[in-house]
């Protein structure tokens, strides 16, 4: 632990800058799936979660030399992350975005538990797709892969968008159950 | 909550995450989870689920895209693309994390504006700004520019705009609500989400008012835009004329002329695409394209077609002043013409060998001469495949008021590629067949003289079952009974003018009925039934439609009834037929008089096969 009272000696404090940015790096990135899974539960159904999330990228980079490493780096997301969201939404009022409301907002935004999106979940997520069927897969694909959408799936099968719709989400509420049986029965 | 309930609270809270709920639906469905806690989890359970899909497809794009990257080619590439100060500034760390870097702004920089798909077999190429490779393919960000050589593509900005561009086009993506259309024909579809959404063209700037509406910018000639609903706002480009501004309304069209000034023309919304069709797609299917005349023009106004190979007697393009054209074209304004034995050709893509298609075309004949003295009649002809499958339209094609419907049998194809030929059957030299608005579908079953066309009536005449009028009925494909029969233009009925050719059906009072067999109807496709339907002057008939006795439903109702004065589109409910061959049977239920024409079955879907 450093002395406050000690003279600063340059060379050290160089040192101790640069690990810092090290360990606020590590932060921001292994906490990128955690923060867009934050900013798309109080934006649903929007487009820009990109942009809410770059924002809040840049705003806490610009921010890097409050983070005290050892600190809940996440929680300090979180709350750059929910007042990003809260600066789009007076944006996409004036466009007519249909949104949640404050109250909403702010009670998702207690209770969003601290999991994100983490490497278990993502290997369940993968087991789970794994077992779908050819046809169910090619609808997730074509609700979730750049390029594609349910319209342009419609055309290509020969189906009606809204029967593909009520497939798709019968498909997700069956992976989602999957993934929570599989991350249950894993071992701690 | 009982499953039912549970059910449905997951698929509303999916639909949120899909951004599918309407405004009311999502203040519904949120105060369900402000007031119940357990709904809230679930919420949040699937938006980590979806979020998880979304985050995944987007890095399998992006895994499967990206290149590998040197940091000197990032910071080069960040420099070109003058991405945001914050990769600026983290640029200055890249040392410490190219990954970090990678994954902060992957998402931003790849963040696309619109998604698009392509028409099969189409040739486009696309570029972004910067040559930055490591966008999908099938993305359009800010700076990005399609080229279409061949085809079309069907598009969806993310501020909902829906559009489809046509082969040959030049497209740039100007900004988030903003394009360019330096060449082509592309439609748009605006919600009012989106309302401000602009399109320009060399010589036109529109801007959407809420609406759909179609542009047509070819390299040479006049721009046009067309309204179909809603309004837009549109100035001209050119300087003299930067004020000449207008708001369209839904109907109305406007063409940029020489002097610069926006000056009124029909509204033609048949010249755009609204989706990817299901079948390949013929360039200049409307002759219009005359933009190569200037060079070669003919004396007397026509010259070579372009996108079409002529061969064989005099074959040609043109419009209202070449002296072929007696009336006007069947849409836009120019028609091809083809005297004695000659064909045009064009070789096309996209098709599926295993399937059957058909050509639709419309044709006319361009009358008497000064020096004849009975009708020119002329034949035609469709082939596909080099002619290996070949469709002879049984009757002999003689002027009528209207261009008639040719509706071609099953043709195959041996390839993806294959040549569509139209050929003109007349060895005597005077007669010209004139042909407009080409077009390939998957295979239809053809409703026999879907149009009424024969026998043709006297002049001004008609016959009925029953037996009044001084026509005949005989030879007619379609049995006819008691008031049932067959009426030129103008005649006794006074019948509004047939849309098709210059006969219609009619229909007279109660229990009159008029009967045909329709034969090519395949197992698990999905039909519609399209006709044209005008009630007399003095009353309409209510008619009902049968196929293979089963009704067919129109607006909802067994019953048909049009109103009077006026051809009145009518198209069915989609249904599968039950067998290749059906009868189809149409009968008056009441009292007073119905004209029909222009009957035609519309390809709609294929199920998938069974896996």
């Amino acid at each position: 632990m450093s002395d406050p009272f000690q003279t600063p000696n340059p060379a050290n404090a160089a040192g101790d800058d640069a690990r810092q940015l090290q360990e606020f790096v590590r932060e921001l990135t292994a906490n990128q799936g955690r923060m867009r899974a934050f900013i798309v539960s109080l934006m649903p159904g929007n487009p820009d979660v990109g942009d809410v999330l770059q924002e809040s990228n840049v705003t806490l980079w610009k921010s890097r030399e409050r983070y005290q490493p050892g600190t809940n780096f996440i929680a300090w997301a979180f709350t750059i992350a929910k007042l990003e969201v809260l600066h789009y939404r007076t944006r996409a009022k004036r466009y007519g975005r249909i949104l949640i409301s404050d109250e909403l907002l702010a009670m998702l935004a207690e209770e969003m538990p601290d999991c994100g999106e983490n490497e278990a979940y993502l290997i369940a997520l993968e087991n789970c797709l794994s077992k779908l069927t050819d046809k169910q897969r090619e609808l997730v694909d074509a609700r979730y892969q750049p390029g594609h959408t349910i319209e342009m799936h419609a055309h290509i099968t020969g189906h009606k968008p809204s029967a593909l719709r009520v497939a798709l989400l019968r498909v997700r509420a069956a992976l989602k159950e999957c993934v929570e049986k599989s991350i249950h029965t894993q071992p701690a | 909550m009982n499953d039912q309930d549970a059910d449905d609270l997951r698929f509303r809270i999916l639909q949120l995450l899909d951004g599918e709920l309407g405004q009311e639906e999502v203040a519904q469905l949120d105060a369900e989870l402000r007031n119940d806690p357990q709904a809230r989890r679930l919420y949040l359970e699937f938006a980590q689920l979806h979020n998880a899909l979304e985050s995944r497809s987007v890095s399998r794009a992006q895994i499967g895209n990206a290149p590998l990257f040197s940091v000197e080619k990032l910071l080069a590439r960040q420099r070109r693309n003058i991405v945001t100060k914050s990769l600026l500034a983290a640029a200055a760390v890249m040392m410490v994390s190219l990954i970090t870097l990678w994954l902060m702004t992957a998402e931003r920089r790849t963040a696309s504006l619109a998604r698009f798909e392509v028409a099969s077999h189409s040739v486009f190429s696309l570029t972004h700004p910067g040559e930055d490779d490591s966008i999908p393919e099938n993305i359009l960000r800010v700076g990005s520019r399609l080229r279409i050589t061949t085809g079309a593509i069907e598009g969806k900005f993310t501020s909902g705009v829906r559009f489809v561009a046509e082969a040959p086009c030049d497209f740039r993506v100007l900004g988030e609500g903003r394009v360019a259309l330096a060449q082509g024909v592309a439609w748009f579809e605006v919600p009012p989400a989106a309302i401000g959404f602009a399109v320009e063209t060399k010589q036109l700037e529109i801007v959407d008012l809420g609406t759909l509406f179609g542009v047509i910018a070819p390299t040479r000639g006049e721009h046009e835009i067309h309204v179909s609903k809603g309004s837009v706002e549109v100035s001209s480009k050119t300087r003299e004329h930067a004020k000449h501004k207008l708001i369209l309304k839904a109907g109305q069209a406007r063409r940029l002329n020489a002097n610069g000034m926006l000056v009124s023309i029909p509204l033609d919304s048949s010249r755009f695409q609204t989706s990817l069709p299901n079948a390949p797609i013929i360039r200049n299917p409307g002759f219009e394209n005359i933009d190569i005349f200037a060079e070669k023009r003919h004396p007397v106004g026509y010259g070579p077609i372009s996108a079409w190979a002529t061969s064989g007697g005099t074959v040609g393009a043109g419009g209202i002043d070449i002296p072929f054209l007696t009336q006007p074209a069947h849409g836009g304004k120019n028609i091809a013409f083809i005297q004695g034995k000659g064909a045009i050709a064009q070789s096309i893509s996209g098709f599926i060998p295993a399937k059957t298609y058909t050509v639709t075309y419309f044709v006319n004949e361009r009358g008497f001469t000064p020096d004849e003295k009975k009708p020119p009649a002329t034949r035609t002809s469709v082939s596909l495949d080099l002619g290996e499958s070949f469709y002879e339209h049984p009757g002999l094609i003689t002027k009528t008021d209207s261009f008639r419907r040719i509706v071609s049998g099953p043709l195959h194809v041996y390839g993806p590629t294959a040549n569509i030929e139209i050929r003109g059957q007349d060895a005597s030299g005077d007669a010209a067949l004139l042909i407009d608005s080409v077009s390939i579908t998957r295979s239809v079953p053809a409703v026999p003289d879907g149009g009424f066309e024969n026998p043709m009536q006297p002049l001004h005449g008609f016959r009925q079952a029953i037996g009044a009028g001084g026509g005949d009925l005989t030879g007619s494909a379609w049995k006819l009974s008691d008031g049932g029969g067959i009426t030129a233009n103008r005649s006794g009925f006074t019948p509004p003018p047939a849309p098709e050719g210059s006969q219609a059906a009619v229909l007279q009072d109660q229990d009159s009925v008029i009967e045909t067999i329709v034969t090519g109807f395949e197992p698990g496709v999905t039909y519609r039934l399209h006709l044209e339907a005008a009630g007399r002057t003095s009353g309409a008939a209510a008619l009902r439609a049968t196929l293979g006795g089963k009704p067919l439903i129109f607006q909802g109702s067994e019953t048909l009834i049009p109103s009077v004065g006026n051809y009145q589109s009518f198209t069915s409910a989609d249904f599968q037929a039950a067998s290749d061959t059906l009868p189809l049977l149409i009968h008056s239920t009441s009292e007073g008089s119905t004209f029909l024409d222009d009957l035609r079955f519309e390809f709609v879907a294929e199920a998938e096969p069974a896996r």
